[in-house]
């Protein structure tokens, strides 16, 4: 069995597996009065449908022995995806930060930190991004908490 | 039957003129946010309108209307990354045409577009508010469900790659609207034990976390250049020139705003819908259609004529019956309410001078639109020289902060960012993104929709075969479907 | 550094209680768990704004959506009980979203500090319904069970409102059709897809008056008098009412002082005639009632909800 298209076989799977899953917790969804079809009636018809399509992708992805793999991604060189890592890992330290640390102090190192890390080490970048990381909190504090009364983290 | 305008002259008093021309230029700004919509930036400024008289307040919400909706495409053609939900299926040219070098000529094009499409919606309202009020009304649960079953096999026959991962995309995005609380019986559904499931998943960090984050993935692996290079500076010349070709496109302007006002004079449908509605359907009749996508201008044309003129076909209901057209002019009937006044049919006879001044308004905010986007383009072409990294991380943090601001929820913004890599992940494994997120801003009211229908026919489904205008939607869908999976096997042979 | 430095602070101001005469010291946030422009919200505007004259600082309100207000309800119970968060809610929606969804908490969990206002829910047919009161409405569905088309939503206080008809008259069998939102059971009778529904007399009103809707009763314990001249259920023989109030509440354990502040300052505004004249040109009525007689309305509420929803086999 020779799996031409990598991507889609491992993307059937993938949604096959969440199908199960839901399947699952479907158990846990209380009918209480059976009105109009019941709140299970859509869901169920959704998962039947994402299953069977999973399924012809996966026999697809199985089936096409000759074609070149065309679907799947270039993995990319190293140091993008050393980028791409970087970025969202530092991302999702800021996101978890916010409730912490407040917005201000949390935007304002996250800025300059992502800056400096995608962009020139030099002493006078990281200056240039203090100031834009500065004015881009502030104004944000500014136009929301205090013109709009939006409670921010 | 033409409205009373006599009331309007507040319009063009001074202060009101300067507090408009603030509202278009900020809904203009928050519009070409990623993360920020128009819905949002209303639903904030309704209590900031409580200390102003009504209709400064009111006429300052109508122009951050116009503005924000209009402001979308900036984002959507610079950076591919949809402002606002009205602004979707204009990435999908404006954005090749930026690669080439013209992003100032697809700012040109949208922005007249835009003008164009609201001067439109103006007339709708003008002239045949009351007549089109009406039409808001024969659209019962059959023809809704209809019509989401219409969107969703249009945007699926559209998608260029596969049409089997297209609709496995909608079907997601519908399954992912699943989620949380169910919109009639409010019985809590596939939320795994967990709490910050029982909401479900709000289309704003969905729609901002898949497009923007995959894009600026995307953009990484071009660290270090720019964007995109302009061929040549954006002079007025350009302008005009973009302006003189509007008269090849004059029916696909005309058809798509028709598509914005009908849309939008629908309740529950706005411009998120209509503008990719009204691209389908350009590209549909078109002469070229494989040329969608690749950078067609008509593709621009159709998409932000469209959501502007929903900008007006959306207020025709609010101002004749007191039902809002979208999601955006319901918060406007919020700033109605703290002003004392009641939306309703009477409106136009009690607060007739109201009803003048925000017909105007949106007259006066349209040309303020175009003259300050005018300005802008060159200025905002320029934002494209900024290096991607200072521009990804502030495009982070202004995602952030949009996603927070919607509910005052830290769980909207784990959403974002896991959207974000989910969204990231799609686009890499060939699947189109635009279907998921349109199934999710559909699937609450596809359900709703059709459990009604299936009440009302007697807990059954005969009830659609009495109902011409439901069938005529599954009909197109059911054709379009058909021709695009001939034509997919076609392909294929 | 800053937040924990802030707590300390607070923790110092607030064990030493001469401190908390100058409460409220900053502004206060009100949760509304509706969209701005609902019933909930403008009487919480409404209030909030003229609550100034009696408070050093403002109400500021938030909307917090989602989760039929569960949302809204679940930022409150997290926030710190200092006062400085408020929970704005009526019991059709709190006390039953709670039991319908199975959330681990209540209305109990909550410290209730007093009632503000309350509205009118009122029974509409189109205008060319064949309907002239609400008796006849009731004869028919009698006569033709399954027929007559009643917009509601499911769980929410309009399908209770049904119930309680249901309960006082034997039952009935109307063909139900999920529809939430006020507007969007005006909307829904407007355009001829039902016959019937109960919506709150604020969203009602702009169509009675152009005369497209016709208002039967009023859904009321007892006459309105924003509407005198409508009669309730209860006159036209059916027993069955609803009183629409609108609560307060802040988190459990709330110092005793803060909440006295509170409810004070509330209770001169609702007094206030501005703040009556506000109210009442959006059909609200001005309705102070202190602590226990809330907790004891919620209780009956509450108690009235469960029996209904077992009756009708919503909960098992």
């Amino acid at each position: 069995m020779h799996i031409a298209e990598k991507s889609d076989f491992c993307s059937s799977l993938i949604l096959l597996a969440l199908m199960g899953f839901c399947w699952n917790e479907s158990g846990n969804i209380d009918q209480g009065i059976n009105f109009a079809l019941g709140p299970l009636f859509f869901p169920y018809l959704l998962m039947g449908l994402i299953t069977l399509c999973s399924l012809i992708l996966l026999v697809r992805s199985v089936g096409r022995g000759r074609a070149p793999a065309s679907g799947g991604a270039a993995i990319a060189d190293r140091k993008t995806f050393f980028y791409r890592a970087a970025l969202l890992c530092l991302s999702a330290a800021y996101i978890l930060a916010l409730p912490l640390g407040g917005y201000a102090p949390c935007t304002f190192v996250y800025l300059v930190a992502a800056m400096t890390l995608l962009g020139k080490r030099a002493v006078k970048s990281l200056l240039i991004y203090g100031v834009i990381a500065l004015c881009m909190t502030c104004g944000v504090q500014y136009v929301f908490a205090d013109l709009l009364h939006l409670f921010l983290p | 039957m033409f409205l009373d305008l006599t009331g309007s002259s507040f319009v063009f008093e001074p202060l009101t003129l300067v507090v408009m021309l603030a509202g278009v230029f900020g809904g203009l700004v928050i519009g070409a946010i990623p993360g920020l919509t128009s819905t949002m930036a209303v639903a904030l400024l309704v209590p900031v309108t409580y200390g102003m008289e009504a209709h400064l307040g009111l006429a300052l919400l109508v122009a951050v209307y116009m503005g924000s909706i209009s402001g979308g495409l900036v984002a959507a053609s610079l950076l591919n990354i949809p402002g606002t939900p009205s602004s979707v299926a204009t990435t999908f040219d404006a954005y090749p045409m930026t690669k080439r070098g013209e992003g100032g000529k697809a700012l040109a094009y949208g922005v007249i577009a835009s003008f164009l499409g609201s001067m439109l919606g103006f007339v709708a309202l003008l002239l045949l508010a009351p007549v089109l009020g009406k039409f808001a009304l024969r659209f019962g649960p059959y023809e809704y469900f209809a019509l989401v079953v219409f969107t969703l096999t249009c945007i699926v026959s559209i998608s260029r790659k596969s049409l089997l991962k297209g609709a496995i995309s909608a079907l997601l995005g519908l399954f992912l609207a699943m989620v949380g609380l169910s919109e009639i019986d409010g019985i809590p559904r596939f939320v795994f034990g967990t709490d910050w499931l029982q909401s479900g998943f709000s289309v704003m960090p969905v729609l901002i976390g898949m497009f923007a984050v995959s894009q600026l993935l995307e953009d990484l692996s071009g660290l270090g250049k720019p964007l995109a290079v302009m061929k040549a500076d954006f002079s007025l010349k350009e302008f005009w020139q973009v302006g003189l070709r509007f008269r090849y496109s004059l029916w696909n302007l005309l058809r798509s705003s028709l598509i914005g006002i009908g849309i939008g004079i629908l309740p529950g449908t706005g411009s998120g819908l209509s503008n990719i509605l009204a691209y389908a359907q350009a590209k549909n009749s078109a002469k070229n259609p494989d040329s969608f996508g690749t950078g067609n201008p008509d593709g621009i044309i159709a998409s932000e004529s469209s959501n502007n003129a929903a900008t007006g076909g959306a207020l025709i209901p609010l101002l004749t019956l007191g039902i809002p057209g979208d999601a955006t002019t319901l918060m406007m009937i919020g700033a109605f309410m703290i002003h004392g006044v009641q939306p309703g049919p009477l409106l136009m006879r009690d607060h007739g001078d109201l009803v003048a001044v925000i017909i105007i308004a949106y007259l006066v905010s349209n040309f303020f639109m175009l003259f300050l986007q005018i300005n802008f383009i060159k200025v905002m072409i320029k934002a494209l020289k900024v290096p991607q990294s200072v521009l990804c991380p502030v495009i982070i943090t202004l995602c952030v902060v949009g996603s927070y601001a919607l509910n005052s929820s830290m769980t909207d913004v784990w959403v974002f960012f896991g959207m974000g890599i989910v969204g990231y992940g799609l686009v890499k494994t060939g699947f189109p993104l635009l279907p998921l997120v349109l199934g999710l801003i559909l699937g609450r009211m596809a359900e709703s929709q059709f459990r009604a229908a299936y009440s009302l026919g007697g807990d059954s489904l005969a009830g659609f075969l009495d109902r011409p205008i439901a069938l005529f939607f599954f009909a197109v869908a059911a054709l379009s479907l058909g021709l695009s999976l001939y034509s997919a096997a076609k392909r294929r042979a | 550094m800053l937040k924990r430095l802030f707590t300390v602070l607070l923790a110092v101001f607030l064990a030493v209680p001469a401190f908390a005469e100058t409460w409220p010291e900053k502004p206060v946030q009100v949760v509304v768990p509706w969209n701005p422009g609902g019933s909930s919200d403008i009487s919480a505007r409404i209030v909030g704004d003229k609550i100034r004259k009696f408070l050093p600082k403002p109400f500021v309100i938030s909307n917090i959506t989602g989760a039929l207000g569960l949302n809204g309800a679940r930022q409150v119970l997290k926030a710190r009980p200092d006062g400085y968060t408020l929970l704005w809610e009526h019991p059709g929606n709190l006390a039953v979203a709670s039991m319908v969804t199975r959330a681990n908490f209540s209305w109990r969990d909550f410290d209730a500090l007093c009632t503000v206002v309350s509205s009118d829910m009122a029974m509409l047919v189109p205008k060319n319904s064949p309907f002239k009161d609400a008796r006849a409405v009731f004869d028919y569905i009698k006569k033709n069970p399954g027929k007559l088309r009643w917009s509601l939503s499911l769980n929410g206080v309009s399908h209770f409102a049904y119930l309680a008809m249901c309960k006082s008259l034997g039952q009935l069998d109307a063909k139900l059709i999920p529809t939430s939102g006020d507007k969007d059971r005006v909307v829904s009778l407007l355009s001829g897809t039902s016959d019937v529904t109960c919506v709150s007399y604020a969203a009602a009103r702009p169509y009675v008056e152009s005369g497209d809707l016709r208002l039967l009763a009023l859904v009321n314990s007892k006459r309105s008098d924003l509407a005198p001249d409508v009669p309730t259920l209860k006159e036209q023989g059916i027993d069955a009412a609803y009183d629409y109030r609108c609560s307060v509440f802040t988190g459990k354990n709330t110092p005793d002082n803060v909440k006295a502040i509170l409810i004070d300052a509330l209770k001169k505004t609702l007094e206030d005639p501005e703040t009556i004249e506000a109210l009442k040109a959006q059909m609200f009525h001005p309705d102070f009632q202190d602590t226990a007689a809330t907790i004891r309305n919620w209780e009956q509420d509450e108690a009235l909800y469960r029996t209904l929803a077992t009756e009708y086999k919503l909960l098992k």
